[in-house]
């Protein structure tokens, strides 16, 4: 070390002087640190300090019955431990890698794991199979895995645990329905019971179900992605990973169901990344969402009875001149201004220190803003602020008392504490008070990806979220800023019967919360559920584009405890299909050899497919049926004769697969999305069209087309 | 400030500062608002140059501070008196200096490409400049231990001894690191 002492290079470390703190930042530190010497000092009145000797006086030592009796018989706690190091890793890895596992634990672990739509049969079977296979490895105690399992789980649930996790992969089995049904009874009292934190992995609520479709290979993200997600490239940003949709064969599989959804946060979140430069995830394209950004001029329905009506139209794809597009439209019933219903929001605020960005806290402060002045007279607010200044920041008040409301808004500060988390309990107590019956009771959870609301566990509070929906009270995520946990937000949005939605600026604000402001507060249908089946005689293959995380299974359509999307006043929906005709000779998979025309005499001519929709009146648990059948009527032969809206669909979904890198429809260059998304531009009368225009160019700057483009 | 060395003198001459000090915390702790707010007041430079120096920047550094001071007000009423005050000032710096960087590291490495004015555009004044050289670079790049040890003991210019205090470790540990540190980057420099 002497040597070094004549040339230390550390000597020029000393003596360098820091800047002077800016006097704001200064002042801000204080007063957040003196707010938190006043909350600490607050508490510490009703707490004693818990120093040395409580009750039970103070504990020298673990063991300290033995000790005084001899020193040295620490050896034997001491080797124990040391012994038990050794033998419960090793007794384990034989216990689960050699012949002696028995083989009905090898079959049940993926069950465990796979988040199957299952029955809870309690956290505690699971509990159990866990204790035995890290405490107790020996071959002894291995039938104690069954037989704890029996006396737990309700006997009519038994078989239902093990059977739909492995029929998940065939589709379409008879016995499904009925597991079915009995699985959603059972799940409503299992989540109750389940207490939070016992069983991550696994609590599946109606949601999970609904998502964890079992035709589709997208099934394991679900709603708890929380969980398993598997983080994707985006540094920054989680999103739940999904498979693209696969192509179907109508004569196998002439069935397809999804759960509508007019979440958009894909688009706007996909927007900023392009416009700073970088290309998301695939992962973080979700093309419905892209395709449902946008508005489009479905005819709309004519009275809340029957709140929306499917626009149907089949046309040629623009990527593969062999295919064709079905494309399903649906515009929600718009209330006329006297039917509309009064309204009871909460706010429920992130202020932690990140919040202090102008895009996130300011932005998020001038968009609530915006929203409180679309509310009438009948509307309530509430404002509660979480992580940071926690606590009620506004009783619920009147609408129309703006000026209060907004200075409450205005007075949020982002101050760096994590204290005080009761968050989301509050918010839920403030929207229990202001209940409007009939009305809109909705929770909106504004963050920048802290969503620690003050229940800790993913899973507690999707089941907390989920209590409450069904109680009346939903939840919608606004996300800003950078750094979101995108699938968190999804989930929450998705389990609160709420929407999702990204806001990276001010005018994105301006869309959601005012030009859609309808479809965020006021639902007019619930749960809507879509099948179509395709005609084997006229269609040969088929594929939905997107949804992937919204795939259903077949026996979920009917059955009216499966949870699905809302649709609110005035929200578009859309959904595209790429259909192969027969004989088109653009199918990708071989007919069979031997007998596949039998399913073809029964159906009724040239009918293409056959539309299902299924809803139900926001305030009524039955659903109701609206059926279409797609005709040749609807088919348009040339892609120039059918509406900007279509073309522009079309435009969207092809950019969104391009972007996903997807195996289908890819083959587009960037000038021809550019050419077909400026022909179906439209009116446009909120600019978004042209902005997605100028965001396919400098996508492809971005992602070059490599030199051989399609077609 | 200059405490007279005498070798005669029996008892430690009373540095004023610590002992205003002392008496601050001990009122804090008995609940006086007032005297945690000087106390906030005295500390709120040293912890903020801290944070600088850690980290390098203008913005993290001011959120670290803020944390602290967050922290100190939270957590005055558990100091033990153990150690200095300064020195456990110090050790919540440098633990919500660790805490950001994790935090940050997982947040995302781009999140800085996204602000207005990226580090890079903006010219470096002379006090920057003084922190943020390759040296600095260098030593905010070593691991956490070896970091903290020799900016404690450099940039700090502060003793083995009560670096040693406030990293939590032995004197003879906080030498270990930062020979460490020299070690790992001489082929640094």
């Amino acid at each position: 070390m002497s040597d070094d002492f004549n040339d230390n290079p550390f000597d020029q470390l000393k003596g360098a002087n820091a800047p002077d703190p800016r006097t704001d930042a200064r002042k801000r530190a204080m007063l957040a640190g003196m707010a938190a010497f006043e909350a600490a000092q607050k508490t510490e009145k009703t707490t004693a300090p818990t120093k040395g000797y409580g009750a039970s006086g103070r504990l020298s030592s673990i063991i300290s019955s033995l000790k005084g009796i001899k020193i040295m018989d620490m050896r034997i706690p001491i080797g124990t431990v040391a012994i038990a190091l050794l033998i419960v890793p090793l007794g384990y890895q034989l216990y689960s890698s050699t012949s002696m596992t028995p083989a009905d634990t090898s079959e049940r672990a993926p069950i465990v794991v796979a988040d199957a739509p299952k029955p809870q049969d309690e956290p505690i079977p699971d509990a159990a199979a866990r204790v035995p296979s890290m405490v107790s490895p020996a071959p002894s105690s291995r039938p104690s895995a069954p037989t704890t399992k029996a006396p737990v789980s309700p006997a009519p649930a038994e078989p239902v645990a093990a059977e739909p996790a492995q029929d998940a992969s065939l589709a379409n089995q008879a016995s499904a329905p009925v597991a079915d049904a009995a699985q959603m009874e059972a799940a409503p009292t299992i989540d109750r019971l389940a207490p939070p934190g016992v069983d991550t992995k696994r609590t599946v609520n109606s949601g999970a179900a609904a998502f964890g479709g079992a035709s589709a290979p997208a099934r394991p993200i679900a709603l708890n992605s929380t969980v398993q997600t598997q983080t994707v490239a985006q540094p920054s940003d989680q999103f739940a990973s999904f498979a693209e949709q696969r192509l179907k064969v109508a004569a196998t599989d002439p069935v397809s169901t999804f759960s509508l959804d007019v979440d958009t946060a894909s688009y706007a979140y996909a927007r900023r990344l392009i416009e700073g430069g970088e290309v998301p995830a695939p992962d973080a394209v979700r093309i419905e969402e892209m395709i449902n950004y946008f508005p489009y001029d479905y005819a709309p329905a004519e009275s809340a009875a029957v709140p929306f009506q499917p626009t149907v139209a089949v046309y040629p794809t623009p990527w593969n001149a062999k295919t064709q597009l079905l494309q399903i439209g649906i515009k929600g019933y718009i209330p006329p201004a006297e039917e509309t219903k009064p309204a009871n929001l909460v706010f429920l605020i992130d202020t932690s220190g990140s919040m202090d960005s102008p895009d996130k806290l300011p932005l998020l402060q001038r968009a609530f803003g915006l929203l409180v002045d679309q509310l009438g007279a009948d509307d309530t607010v509430s404002i509660v602020a979480y992580a940071g200044s926690a606590g009620v920041v506004l009783e619920p008040t009147k609408a129309t008392e703006k000026a209060k409301i907004l200075s409450a808004l205005g007075e949020l500060k982002p101050y760096g504490t994590t204290a005080g988390s009761e968050g989301i309990t509050l918010a839920y107590r403030l929207a229990e008070q202001a209940r409007v019956a009939g009305g809109a009771n909705r929770v909106i959870l504004a963050t920048d990806g802290d969503f620690n609301v003050g229940i800790d566990d993913p899973k507690a509070l999707e089941t907390f979220i989920k209590a409450k929906r069904e109680s009346g009270i939903t939840l919608s995520v606004l996300g800003f800023g950078r750094g979101i946990n995108d699938s968190t937000m999804q989930a929450l949005a998705q389990t609160g019967n709420g929407n999702a939605s990204y806001i990276s600026s001010f005018r994105e604000a301006q869309k959601v919360l005012v030009d859609q402001v309808g479809g965020t507060l006021h639902t007019i249908a619930k749960d809507v559920k879509v099948q179509v089946e395709f005609n084997p005689a006229v269609i040969s293959e088929y594929r939905l584009i997107g949804y992937e995380t919204r795939v259903l299974n077949r026996e979920d359509f009917n059955n009216d405890k499966v949870d699905a999307g809302d649709v609110g006043a005035g929200t578009t929906v859309t959904a595209l299909y790429e259909i192969t005709p027969v004989g088109s000779g653009a199918e990708l998979v071989d007919p069979l050899r031997y007998g596949g025309e039998a399913a073809t005499d029964t159906k009724p001519g040239d009918e293409i497919a056959f539309l299902k929709m299924r809803y139900k009146q926001p305030d009524s648990d039955v659903s109701q049926l609206i059926e279409k059948a797609v005709t040749p009527a609807v088919v348009y032969g040339d892609i120039a004769d059918v509406t900007d809206d279509m073309r522009f669909a079309a435009a969207v979904a092809a950019f969104g697969q391009k972007l996903r890198d997807s195996d289908y429809g890819g083959t587009m260059s960037w000038e021809q999305i550019e050419a077909l998304a400026r022909s179906g531009k439209g009116a446009d009368e909120g600019g978004y069209r042209a902005e997605f225009i100028s965001l396919v160019r400098t996508a492809s700057l971005l992602k070059p087309d490599t030199a051989t483009p399609a077609n | 400030m200059h405490a007279p060395v005498m070798g005669l003198t029996a008892a430690a001459p009373i540095d004023p500062t610590a002992a205003i000090t002392r008496a601050l915390v001990v009122r804090a702790q008995n609940g006086d608002a007032a005297a945690f707010g000087e106390l906030l007041e005295d500390h709120y430079d040293l912890i903020h140059r801290t944070a600088w120096k850690w980290c390098g920047n203008r913005t993290d550094a001011e959120d670290i501070a803020q944390d602290v001071c967050v922290k100190l007000g939270s957590a005055i009423a558990g100091f033990d008196g153990r150690s200095a005050f300064s020195s456990w000032v110090y050790r919540i710096t440098l633990n919500a200096v660790r805490d950001m960087q994790r935090a940050s590291s997982r947040r995302g490495k781009y999140a800085s490409a996204f602000a207005e004015v990226s580090p890079e555009d903006h010219p470096a004044d002379q006090e920057e400049a003084a922190t943020n050289n390759q040296l600095w670079a260098a030593v905010r790049q070593l691991p956490e231990k070896q970091r903290d040890a020799v900016l404690l003991v450099y940039a700090e210019e502060l003793s083995h001894a009560a670096a040693a205090d406030i990293m939590g470790i032995k004197e003879a540990t906080v030498s270990f690191h930062v020979h460490e540190a020299r070690k790992t980057l001489r082929g640094l420099l």
